[in-house]
């Protein structure tokens, strides 16, 4: 019945369910990214001294020096070369290519598959790390459930170039280092936006919990999310322009197969 | 785990034989490009319904890339493809092949049967004949004993009766391309190979084969591949 059941799958869930099972056999997948992020933040933290100087003011430069480093160090480790190059070296790609299923399928399911696996654990801890960065008088939920929102955007923007570059060095010889060079200028955009929206996020944040303490933390958030709108809807924009490069990567797979 | 039986579907199966189109495909002067380079000699031959062409030729001559080419794998193929004398693309052959290479494309941490099971949605024409598909090709090359095992953990013999296995997967294939198909079988499994290409072969299949063999036991035509000379290519 079981074997029925999964067997009545679309391809698309087919392709979702074979990273799923692959990331569950390798166990470290799921946690290593998350871990690693934990580890950089509270490392950073108390490098500088982020909670003993537990000021009521946000200090701008210690927050984006920090957080810049985590979000580079995550754009570092998620493996970009590795997101096509094993289908293609195992060739899955080239089977791939018999079915009726067209590339953008598969680009879309590894995208998809990527994002759940290492992305959204991902994002849990960066919102949890900022909480290391923000000052006492902030209530900690309220950071977290401020940042959790545009981190989203900002890691569903940077796993999309991921994508893009993933598939432009599939068979290039050093695979790794054009991935890296290359992910540079591309992630730069999305990242300083998610930065910012950040940063202007929780000062308001502050702000508003240095004018009235008893403040909702349902209101305090809607309110910093709203207060940011211009700049989160160019991280919006910066998003859907990164998910515009999906078809484009499939066809370059398709091309480069 | 237990082995997935679908009875229902067993008896189904065996009365839902359905034939293959008949068709002819003629390669005209084809021949494969290695960086700009023409590999061998260009090639012409014709195959249809119920017939077998066995490539030979030395090793790196350009038989797996040339069976690669035929079904889309990789386009450095030069000449023309006439699928029942109508000019084709290679992707529309892709849709009509299955193509089996040296590297069983098996993710290494899955068991064979969930790789097979991947394979059977992405392969099957119909979503009704995924079940279907998948237990006929745990049937037809005995895999039950190692259905359940991680790929990684398999023989190179039984990794390759797994590969060869897809095959079953997309059934509505006319041309089979397979690339040293005997590589790595044991006796039994090499005769059960020959019996399945015969059973295509009479369900007006075809099949390209590169293979270093005799196959004395399939009726086939040869085409051997020979190295290019530059000056053929000048003249």
């Amino acid at each position: 019945m079981k074997t029925h059941k999964i067997l009545k799958q679309s391809a698309f869930v087919a392709l979702l369910a074979r990273e799923w099972r692959l990331a569950k056999r390798k166990r470290t997948t799921l946690w290593i990214t998350p871990a690693f992020v934990c580890i950089a933040s509270a490392v950073l933290a108390f490098a500088f001294e982020a909670i003993a100087n537990s000021n009521l003011k946000l200090n701008s430069a210690l927050f984006f020096a920090t957080n810049t480093s985590i979000l580079m160090s995550f754009s570092s480790i998620i493996n970009l070369d590795e997101w096509f190059a094993r289908d293609s070296e195992n060739g899955t790609l080239e089977i791939y290519a018999l079915s009726k299923y067209s590339p953008l399928l598969f680009v879309c399911a590894k995208y998809l598959a990527f994002l759940l696996i290492r992305g959204l654990p991902t994002t849990a801890a960066l919102a949890a790390a900022v909480i290391f960065y923000t000052p006492l008088a902030i209530n900690p939920i309220t950071a977290f459930l401020i940042a959790l929102p545009i981190i989203s955007i900002g890691i569903i923007a940077i796993s999309a170039i991921s994508a893009f570059i993933a598939a432009l060095t599939l068979h290039a010889d050093a695979r790794a280092e054009n991935a890296l060079l290359l992910s540079f200028p591309l992630i730069i955009p999305p990242l300083l936006l998610t930065i910012a929206c950040l940063e202007n996020a929780l000062k308001n944040a502050i702000e508003n919990t240095l004018a009235k303490s008893n403040m909702k933390i349902s209101i305090a958030v809607l309110d910093s999310i709203t207060h940011i709108t211009p700049s989160l809807l160019f991280l919006a924009g910066c998003c859907m322009l990164a998910l515009a490069l999906l078809p484009v990567s499939a066809f370059i797979i398709k091309n480069q197969n | 785990m237990p082995i997935p039986r679908l009875q229902k579907n067993s008896k189904k199966h065996n009365s839902t034989k359905i034939k293959l189109e008949a068709h002819r495909i003629s390669l005209e002067n084809i021949y494969c490009e290695n960086d700009g380079e023409p590999l061998f000699k260009p090639q012409a031959f014709i195959i249809g319904s119920g017939q077998i062409i066995v490539i030979r030729g030395k090793n790196g001559s350009g038989k797996s890339l040339l069976l690669r080419s035929i079904c889309n794998s990789s386009n450095c193929l030069r000449g023309s493809i006439k699928w029942n004398k109508q000019n084709t693309t290679t992707s529309n052959c892709a849709q009509k092949c299955m193509r089996i290479g040296h590297n069983p494309p098996f993710l290494q941490s899955l068991t064979l049967f969930e790789n097979l099971q991947f394979w059977a949605q992405i392969l099957a024409q119909k979503p009704e004949n995924k079940a279907e598909n998948l237990e006929k090709a745990m049937q037809n090359f005995a895999l039950q004993s190692f259905w359940h095992s991680p790929t990684q953990r398999l023989s190179a013999g039984q990794k390759q009766r797994g590969a060869l296995a897809m095959l079953m997967l997309k059934p509505h294939a006319c041309v089979w391309l397979l690339d040293e198909p005997h590589a790595a079988l044991d006796l039994n499994a090499k005769q059960n190979l020959n019996k399945q290409i015969k059973n295509h072969l009479n369900n007006n299949g075809s099949a390209i084969i590169a293979s270093h063999d005799k196959l004395n036991e399939l009726n086939h035509t040869s085409v051997t591949l020979k190295h290019h000379s530059k000056a053929f290519f000048s003249r």
